[in-house]
């Protein structure tokens, strides 16, 4: 009786903790799908799994990281097991260093000139598909706002390295997204 | 967009892509995972009802002796062929078993760094990788082939005398066995080859996280 009292609390917290985080980071779970396919149907199956797996994870979330670590860290391997199962997609896919060798920057000419923010989004969608799973995890981190500390706990790499890594996107990025900037449409 | 975005500025523009709000109930996640549950308990199910199957049938092949001493075998060529059903009922047994300890997923935990997730995917691959290189051994192919020899010898041998009764009898054996190489031999170096490089693939990941 008792032991079923324990397991009946138990599924509570679990239901809980499952609608909080849905509720806080329902949209950046939604763009981190969107970084890692492209494909509208699929990504819903993606993001169908993400969710499947939060809940199954917070059976054992112990709080010693915060929530929105163990969310991102959930959400981030769910979606790179999808990209590392697909073998065409997995063979495309090149470090962030990498990038600008490769045609996705073919009809992107407007270095100096500012771009419009759904070029910049589209260009940023297009950057990130084609980014190694561990460059890909540091740049949707970065971008969602995540600070280095928080992308450190995600990723499981130490803080310098992240640091370093973030430093790099981010000259990357300036120079991809070039002086002029984006300016609102 | 919403002209008060602030320019110049990817993590805004980034967070202000329009999302749909996406949610499932507490509810209609655990009818889920009952079902996942169901189906793999299934698919268990599956691969262990064969091998009983494949089990009992030789067993009661191994077992049924009359049934041998009607086909005109004398009494050592019945029990030779008696012993092939007796290994090909073991075999039943022991490649269910393989089976399933080799193609039974390993769920990573959800909440496990990147780092344990491209390896126990590499990991999984690779047992799959060795299981196909070792095939012969690991699925007891070698005890298939065996037992299936042990229990059509004897019947070539009671024909050996009417050659024409032996082509007929051996013929689709023949043929059935170069079809089945001739199928299973490129497919099993196709399998190894992809496998292989999907390995060193992922081992190419893993090795970023050296640096």
């Amino acid at each position: 009786m008792q032991q079923l009292e324990t397991m009946r609390k138990e599924d509570a917290s679990q239901d809980s903790l499952y609608e909080q985080a849905a509720e806080t980071f329902s949209s950046a779970l939604e763009r981190l799908a969107r970084a890692y396919e492209l494909d509208a149907e699929t990504r819903r199956d993606l993001l169908q799994g993400i969710h499947f797996q939060l809940w199954r994870s917070f059976s054992k979330f112990d709080q010693r990281c915060s929530l929105r670590t163990w969310v991102y860290r959930v959400a981030h391997n769910v979606a790179t097991a999808h990209v590392i199962r697909q073998r065409r997609v997995r063979e495309r896919l090149v470090n962030v260093e990498d990038i600008e060798t490769i045609d996705i920057l073919a009809n992107s000419h407007s270095s100096e000139l500012a771009i419009s923010q759904s070029q910049a989004l589209e260009r940023l969608s297009r950057l990130i598909q084609r980014l190694k799973p561990l460059d890909r995890q540091i740049i949707v981190s970065y971008l969602e706002g995540v600070p280095a500390h928080a992308i450190s706990e995600i990723t499981g790499l130490s803080p310098a390295n992240v640091t370093m890594k973030v430093h790099r996107i981010t000259k990357i990025l300036k120079r991809w997204f070039g002086e002029g900037g984006v300016h609102a449409q | 967009m919403p002209s008060e975005i602030p320019t110049n500025d990817l993590q805004n523009v980034w967070q202000s892509q329009p999302t749909e709000v996406f949610k499932m109930s507490a509810e209609k996640l655990r009818r889920k995972a009952q079902q996942d549950d169901r189906k793999a308990r299934l698919a268990v199910l599956f691969s262990a009802a064969t091998a009983i199957l494949l089990f009992l049938w030789f067993g009661w092949g191994f077992l049924s002796f009359q049934k041998f001493q009607t086909f005109g075998l004398g009494s050592f060529g019945t029990w030779i062929a008696r012993l092939g059903c007796g290994v090909l009922s073991l075999w039943g047994l022991y490649s269910g078993y393989k089976t399933y300890k080799v193609f039974w997923p390993n769920p990573t935990a959800s909440d496990a760094g990147l780092k344990t997730t491209l390896q126990s995917y590499r990991q999984q691959l690779e047992r799959r990788r060795d299981y196909s290189q070792n095939v012969w051994l690991r699925s007891g192919l070698i005890f298939c082939f065996l037992g299936i020899a042990m229990v059509v010898m004897p019947v070539l041998v009671r024909d050996i005398v009417t050659p024409l009764r032996l082509l007929a009898n051996l013929g689709p054996i023949l043929a059935l066995l170069i079809l089945w190489l001739a199928i299973f031999i490129p497919q099993r170096k196709r399998r190894l080859r992809k496998l292989q490089t999907e390995i060193d693939q992922l081992r190419a990941f893993e090795n970023e996280y050296q640096m």
